[in-house]
This record gives structure tokens, C-alpha cells and sequence, in this order.
């Protein structure tokens, strides 16, 4: 579903000296680990073809991609509804489901910008989990994230996989632990 | 809830049009006028109707162009004159005024021309300026500095100038709804539609737009610069023709949208498009009755009039929003 | 950085060809050009710019309806007794004594349209400024600049035109013949006298071809002013503040409604080290300047020279000192 083949990362000078090869399905969860700045997030942007290889190919076979990171903006006139919905064709009965499970409680008409950090991180993750994706890309979906949810982000992130390609950096190694099914040492 | 707001508007819409056609500081007999074609009456009917209709889409223009521009720059304060193109017709203008002899051997060519050639000309400086990647921080500068230069060409053209240049020039920037035609209603009409359907079209690309360019990327295959460029060119036409029509007046174009935007608590352009093009054709035309004496029975000018109307709006719903507001 | 300073470059040199070009199309003009702002042919009345392209053109005929847009003329109807072919006056309030009969068609930069529809006029004057605004209307339009003739004789001239729509062409010509007999040439008094005004955003002086300049010279006095210029120009402060350091008669023509708060409104001069000692103060507004200056500029150049000679209070002006 996911191959990669002898790909330089990098900017304009690559960033590893060596290249990555790999090939992945459906059902992995691959952690990346690694020190800031060691070129996890620009291989998750190559992978992801949001960003060309230097050299080498990735052959990717959906473009059901779920993304999250810590880019998205916020907005200023940013509804919560409209934060879900652009570009989503998402029924009411997914939205409600997703937001159990995560367990936030907030009125749709909210702005985004009002909602605390923690929530919005949430609120990120839904928006990519409505999407169906088949392959999805966590960096570091952790951050600002309490204990509880946390271990719910991990439990439903085993659930996922059944149908999902699923590539996650983080610091937190017990996270880690709980989540992976390989990982990649930067 | 969205429906009732729209039902409301164009309840509003009609009403002040309707108001437009039969107040004003001379009183008139409407049937009269409507039958009569050739009468006083008639003739005063005329130019209600055509002032009325430049109102109606001059509010409706500045609106969507300010709500297209905010999107575009991700900026809630952005509007028309963000691009530095009405200042382009502006230049135009004094061009044509201020320089000896240009309106003497030029004056078949009319002022619009020179104001239309003026705002294409700074949105192609624009354009070739700020490059290849279309970075739009670098627009904005671009634009502000568009805008002093022409500041100060102008500034050199009226030390050069003449006296009845100067006047010509000075009274054309006051902006004044008695210089609109049939004509300059139709190409208004025209590049209105043109401007509306642009925006209807990419109002769902805009919608991801404002999420971030990760987004854009995963959900469109579209060009990201392609479409800004494409945006910018409709949207400094736009405010071209009606900086050249009308005049200066920019401020609708800021009010409007975030108004809007804070009342049905959501930034879709889908649900925004109609009711903004709504408000600001609302907001002009009772500007411009208040403007013409039509209520109060002073005679005032239109800018005036709309920054009296939006100021005091734009404080209290941004002093709201951002005492909302976390951080 | 390289692209920016090529936008620089090219700015700068939109500047300079805009300044080569203004320059050059400059014509000195010290001769009346009233003739040439319009011309009376058999069956038309044409007006021209300044440069003489025709500006308008209209019947030659009585007019019983006219809107009078270009407020000055109002005093030429007046003394030819027409006042009562006007049925509308732009900034009617600014004008003493106009029968009630002729009402309000707006004022400022404010064109009341509708008002001026619904009086029905059979003819329009106005300046030229105010054409583009004039455009939708299907009434005949004489427009025409007064105010660009700075020959205080030229001015009178305005006359003919206005009796050639009034139909009082031989009581035009008796006035006209009785106001040019009126200038009286003045001894040189060897007196320089400048004129600087200051509205906040800059130091302006007059062209040596505007009409103040002529009244300074034809009271025998030397006017301060810009060589070949026909407007109020503005200039540097260096420039100001040494023009006041010369030993010029300061003259000050106040715009303030009344006489009360004058020093006020030229504080700008009195806020420097080396204002002037002794100026001649004029209230434009109380001595009915603006009006007299279309027709009876004479009493104006002979009230500046008495004052200059005599340094006693005229009708218009009057010699002001200050203690240092």
C-alpha cells in the first residue's frame, strides 16, 4: 500500500546520509523515534507526498490520507463545525461517535480559537479520523494531551488499524510501547 | 437559522430600495414618474433608480471582494484596499487630472478608462512582483508600498498641478454615487456576476484554504498558486471598476464579513457568499439614503456616512470576539 | 532585494518623466485670459480651458431658469440686475442678501442632483470640476473657471458673458465701460509685500499670476511670489522662514468668519523666532472680499495702496503691529 524505495529526505541538502527503503500495509503501526530535528517529520511529509524525495520514489496507492500535526491553523471566524466539515462530507452520527470517544463536550458553534489546547489537539484528530483515511500520519499526536486521553487515542488507534496504515512519531516511549507494531530508529 | 437570516436580508433589501426610490430632499409623485417617463418626476425617479442600483452593487461588491481578500490573506482586518490596487486607480485618476494636457488630449478615452488602467496596472506590478511562489506576506508589503508610492506620485502631481486639476482631483476622491450611468452600471453588473460566480465556484477550495496548505494539499489536486494568482486577478478587478466608478470607498468590504462571520458564528463562504453580498448591499444603500438627506435631511458624503455606520459596529463585535477569545 | 530596488528604480523614474512633463506643458501667462475662457459668436457661447480646448457650448439666448453652480457669478447677475433669472444657488448661504426666490442646490463637494432636476432649469453654470457629475442630465451646461483669471480688469469681463444670456447686453456695456474708467494707476511704493499661509500640512505661497499677486502690484507694491505660477504652491519650511526673515510687509488674509481669534489663526507665523513686526490684516469674510473681487477690485487696490501709504484702517485692510 505504502513503498518506498531508496529515498533521500531532506530540504535542499538531504538530512540522513544514508537512504530508506521500505514497504508497508494495512494493520502496521510504525513509531518513528528519534532526537529533535533528526528528519522524522520531513520523512512522515515524504511519505505522505507532500514534500519530493531528493532522490528515490514513493509509490502510494489512496489518497485517503489523514494528517496531524501541529500546522493546521485555528483561524479567526473558525467554527468548530466548520473545522470539521470543510471539505469532509461527515454525517452527524460520526461526529457525535468520534466526539464520545474522545469524550469533549462542546457546542459545534463554538470558534475554535476558544477551545483550550487540549481539545483542540482532539478536535484535530477527529477532522482526520472523518475522513476514513487509509493511511494516517501522527506527529506527535500526544502533545497536550492528559494521561486519560492519551490511553484513549491509544486504544482507539489499535481499533484503527484493522483498516488503516498508521505512522506515529513521539517522545513518549510507554505510548509507544502501547501502539506499535515496528519502529524506525532515527 | 442561516435561511432566516437570508429571508430577513433580502426583506431589508427590498424595503430600503424601495425607500431609496421614494425618499429624498425633493418629494415626488412615484406613479407619476413611473408613467410619465419625460416628466420632473420621472426624471428624478431615473436617477434614484440608478443611484440605488450602483448601491446596491457597489455594497455587494465590496463585500464579497473584502470577504474573498480576508480569506485569501488569512487576515480578518484585510480588505480592498489590502492589494494597494484602488490606490493604483486613484493614480489613474490624478494621471489623467493632474498632469497638464493629459485630459485635455486624452478626455475621449474618459476617466474610467484611466482609473481601470490604473488599478490593472498596480495588479499587474503586483503580480510579476511578488514572483513565482506568490508568497502573500509578500503581497501585502508589495501593496502597502504600492500604495505610499502612489501616495506620493500623487503628492508631486498636485505640487505640479493646476487649479482646476487639483479641484477635479480632490472632489473625485470625496467618491460620489451622481457620477454613475447606464454604462457604468452594466459593466458594474457585469464584472459582479463575474466576480460572484469565481467566488461560488472555489468557495469549498477557500474553505480548506483556511485550514492551512497541509490540507489543501491532501484534499485538492488544484494548484495552490495557480488559484491564488487567478483569485487576486478577479479580485483587484473588481475593486478596480468600482474605485473607478465611485470613488474611494473600501470600508464596507472590512465590516461586513466580520460582522457576518461573528453573527452566524461560522466562516462558510457557501452560507457566506449571498448573505454578504446581502449586508453590504444593505449597509450602502442606507448610507447613501442618509447621504443624500433622504433621513435627517442633512446632506453628507457617502464615506462619511459609511464610516459613521461601520466604525462603532466593527469595535463592538471585535472588542466582543476578542474578550471571547482565548489567546 | 535586486527586484525591489528595480520597483524603486522604476518609480523613480515614472517621477521624473511626470516632472519633465508637467514642466514642459508650464506657459507663463501674465495677459487676461478671460478672453480666452469664452467666446460670444453669433448664435453660441462657447467656453474654453485654459489651453482652449472647448469646454462647453450653448444657445445664444435669454435663459429664464439658470442654476448658477460656479457661485462668484452671482454678483454679475446682481449688477445687471438678472437675479431673477436664477432659480438655484450652489453655497447659497455664503452669498448676502439672494431673494428667496432662488433656492439651495447643495453646498461643499455635495451636488443635490434632484433639487436641481426639479427646478427645472434651461441652463446649468458651473466649473469644470464639477461636469463629471453633471453628466447624466440633459440640460445645456455653460462651464466655465472664473476664478482662473488673475487680472483684476480681465475679471470684469465675465460681464459680457453673463448679459449675453441675461439679455442686457447694452447695461453690460455701460457697467463695463464706468468699472475700467475706476482703475487708477498707483505710484510705485517700494514696498514688498509677502503672503504666506500655513493650513497645518505646510507652508504655501502664491504665483506671481494669481490674482492676489496683481492686486499687490497694481497698489504699487511688489508681491512675493512664484515666478510663472499661477497657484498657491507649496514650499519648504527653510524656504518659509526665510522669506520671513526679509524685510517684506507680512500680509495675512483671514478666513475666520469673524475678526475674534485671529492671532489664532496664524499662529503658525507667530510661533516663529522671527515673525514679522508689522503685517496687514484682511477678513475676508466681514469685508465681503471674495464678492468685491469679481467686480469692484479697484476698491480693493486702492484701499491696499492707502493703507500701505498712509498705515491707517481701510475699508479691507488694515496694519496690525506686534511688540517685541
Amino acid at each position: 500500500m505504502l513503498e518506498a524505495s531508496s529515498i533521500h529526505i531532506g530540504y535542499q541538502k538531504p538530512l540522513l546520509s544514508e537512504t530508506i527503503s521500505g514497504s508497508w500495509n494495512k494493520g502496521e503501526v510504525i513509531v518513528l523515534l528519534g532526537d529533535n530535528g533528526v528528519g522524522k517529520s520531513t520523512f512522515l511529509k515524504t511519505l505522505a507526498k507532500l514534500q519530493k524525495p531528493i532522490s528515490g520514489s514513493v509509490e502510494l496507492t489512496t489518497d485517503k490520507i489523514g494528517w496531524v500535526d501541529a500546522s493546521i491553523s485555528k483561524g479567526v471566524y473558525l467554527s468548530v463545525f466548520d473545522f470539521i466539515s470543510f471539505g469532509i462530507s461527515s454525517t452527524k452520527e460520526d461526529i457525535d461517535y468520534w466526539f464520545n470517544r474522545f469524550e469533549i463536550n462542546i457546542e459545534t458553534s463554538r470558534f475554535v480559537d476558544e477551545l483550550s489546547d487540549g481539545q483542540f489537539r482532539k478536535l484535530c484528530i477527529i477532522r482526520q479520523l472523518l475522513k476514513r483515511p487509509e493511511v494516517l500520519f501522527l506527529d506527535e499526536p500526544t502533545v497536550y494531551l492528559d494521561v486519560k486521553s492519551k490511553k484513549q487515542l491509544a486504544l482507539i488507534i489499535q481499533e484503527l488499524k484493522e483498516s488503516c496504515l498508521i505512522f506515529c512519531t513521539t517522545h513518549d516511549l510507554l505510548f509507544a510501547e502501547e501502539i506499535k507494531t515496528s519502529t524506525i530508529e532515527f | 437559522m442561516k435561511n432566516s437570516w437570508l429571508i430577513i436580508l433580502v426583506v431589508l433589501l427590498f424595503t430600503l430600495f424601495v425607500l431609496e426610490l421614494i425618499l429624498g430632499t425633493v418629494t415626488i409623485d412615484i406613479i407619476k414618474g413611473f408613467t410619465e417617463f419625460n416628466s420632473v418626476d420621472g426624471n428624478i425617479l431615473e436617477s434614484r433608480l440608478i443611484r440605488a442600483s450602483v448601491s446596491v452593487l457597489v455594497g455587494a461588491s465590496c463585500g464579497l471582494a473584502g470577504l474573498g481578500i480576508q480569506t485569501l490573506f488569512k487576515n480578518p482586518l484585510a480588505g480592498p484596499t489590502t492589494l494597494g490596487v484602488n490606490s493604483g486607480a486613484s493614480l489613474g485618476v490624478g494621471m489623467f487630472y493632474l498632469i497638464p494636457g493629459v485630459s485635455m488630449h486624452m478626455e475621449w478615452l474618459g476617466l474610467s478608462f484611466f482609473a481601470v488602467l490604473g488599478a490593472l496596472a498596480f495588479l499587474f506590478l503586483l503580480i510579476v512582483v511578488s514572483g513565482k511562489s506568490l508568497n502573500l506576506t509578500f503581497v501585502l508589503i508589495v501593496g502597502l508600498f504600492l500604495s505610499y508610492a502612489s501616495y506620493e506620485i500623487l503628492e508631486v502631481l498636485l505640487q505640479l498641478s493646476d487649479s482646476v486639476g487639483i479641484k477635479s482631483y480632490v472632489f473625485w476622491g470625496m467618491g460620489s454615487f451622481n457620477r454613475a450611468n447606464v454604462y457604468s452600471l452594466i459593466a458594474l453588473l457585469l464584472v459582479s456576476v463575474m466576480g460572484f460566480v469565481v467566488m461560488k465556484k472555489y468557495a469549498t477550495w477557500l474553505n480548506i484554504y483556511s485550514l492551512g496548505d497541509t490540507e489543501l494539499k491532501l484534499l485538492t489536486r488544484k494548484s495552490i498558486t495557480f488559484n491564488k494568482r487567478l483569485l487576486l486577478i478577479v479580485f483587484g478587478i473588481w475593486i478596480g471598476l468600482i474605485t473607478s466608478i465611485v470613488g474611494p470607498i473600501a470600508f464596507v468590504g472590512v465590516v461586513v464579513p466580520n460582522v457576518l462571520k461573528m453573527v452566524i458564528k461560522s466562516s462558510n463562504l457557501n452560507a457566506l457568499l449571498p448573505l454578504t453580498a446581502l449586508l453590504g448591499a444593505i449597509m450602502v444603500l442606507l448610507a447613501d439614503l442618509i447621504a443624500r438627506g433622504a433621513i435627517g435631511g442633512f446632506v453628507l458624503p457617502v464615506n462619511a456616512v459609511l464610516s459613521v455606520l461601520g466604525v462603532p459596529i466593527i469595535i463592538y463585535f471585535l472588542v466582543k470576539r476578542i474578550s471571547g477569545a482565548r489567546g | 532585494m535586486f527586484k525591489w530596488f528595480c520597483n524603486r528604480l522604476y518609480l523613480i523614474g515614472i517621477i521624473i518623466t511626470l516632472v519633465n512633463l508637467s514642466c514642459g506643458e508650464e506657459k507663463s501667462n501674465s495677459e487676461e485670459i478671460s478672453n480666452q475662457l469664452f467666446s460670444i459668436a453669433e448664435e453660441t457661447i462657447s467656453t474654453h480651458s485654459k489651453n482652449g480646448r472647448v469646454v462647453s457650448e450653448i444657445e445664444k439666448k435669454e435663459y429664464k431658469r439658470v442654476v448658477l453652480l460656479a457661485t462668484p457669478f452671482y454678483t454679475y447677475f446682481e449688477v445687471l440686475n438678472a437675479e431673477n433669472s436664477i432659480v438655484g444657488l450652489f453655497n447659497r448661504e455664503r452669498v448676502k442678501k439672494v431673494p428667496k426666490s432662488i433656492k439651495s442646490v447643495g453646498e461643499g463637494a455635495h451636488l443635490n442632483l434632484e433639487k436641481i432636476i426639479q427646478l427645472k432649469p434651461d441652463l446649468i453654470i458651473c466649473n469644470s470640476h464639477q461636469l463629471e457629475d453633471l453628466k447624466s442630465l440633459t440640460i445645456p451646461i455653460m462651464a466655465c473657471d472664473e476664478y482662473l483669471e488673475a487680472q483684476p480688469r480681465g475679471r470684469l469681463k465675465f460681464l459680457t458673458m453673463i448679459s449675453a444670456i441675461t439679455n442686457t447686453g447694452q447695461k453690460a456695456e455701460k457697467i463695463l465701460k464706468d468699472f475700467s474708467l475706476k482703475y487708477q494707476n498707483h505710484e510705485t511704493l517700494n514696498i514688498s509685500v509677502l503672503k504666506l499661509d500655513n493650513f497645518g500640512d505646510g507652508w504655501y505661497q502664491p504665483g506671481c499670476n494669481t490674482y492676489i499677486s496683481e492686486v499687490i502690484r497694481m497698489a504699487g507694491a511688489t508681491p512675493v511670489c512664484i515666478e510663472e505660477s499661477n497657484i498657491s504652491e507649496k514650499i519648504a519650511y527653510e524656504s518659509a522662514v526665510f522669506k520671513l526673515s526679509e524685510n517684506n510687509v507680512f500680509l495675512f488674509m483671514d478666513w475666520g468668519k469673524k475678526k475674534r481669534g485671529w492671532k489664532k489663526r496664524m499662529k503658525h507665523i507667530l510661533e516663529l523666532d522671527n515673525y514679522p513686526k508689522k503685517i496687514v490684516y484682511c477678513n475676508t469674510t466681514q469685508t465681503n472680499y471674495y464678492k468685491e473681487s469679481a467686480l469692484n477690485s479697484h476698491l480693493i487696490i486702492d484701499d491696499l495702496n492707502a493703507v500701505l501709504k498712509t498705515e491707517k484702517k481701510g475699508r479691507f485692510f488694515e496694519i496690525k503691529t506686534f511688540e517685541k
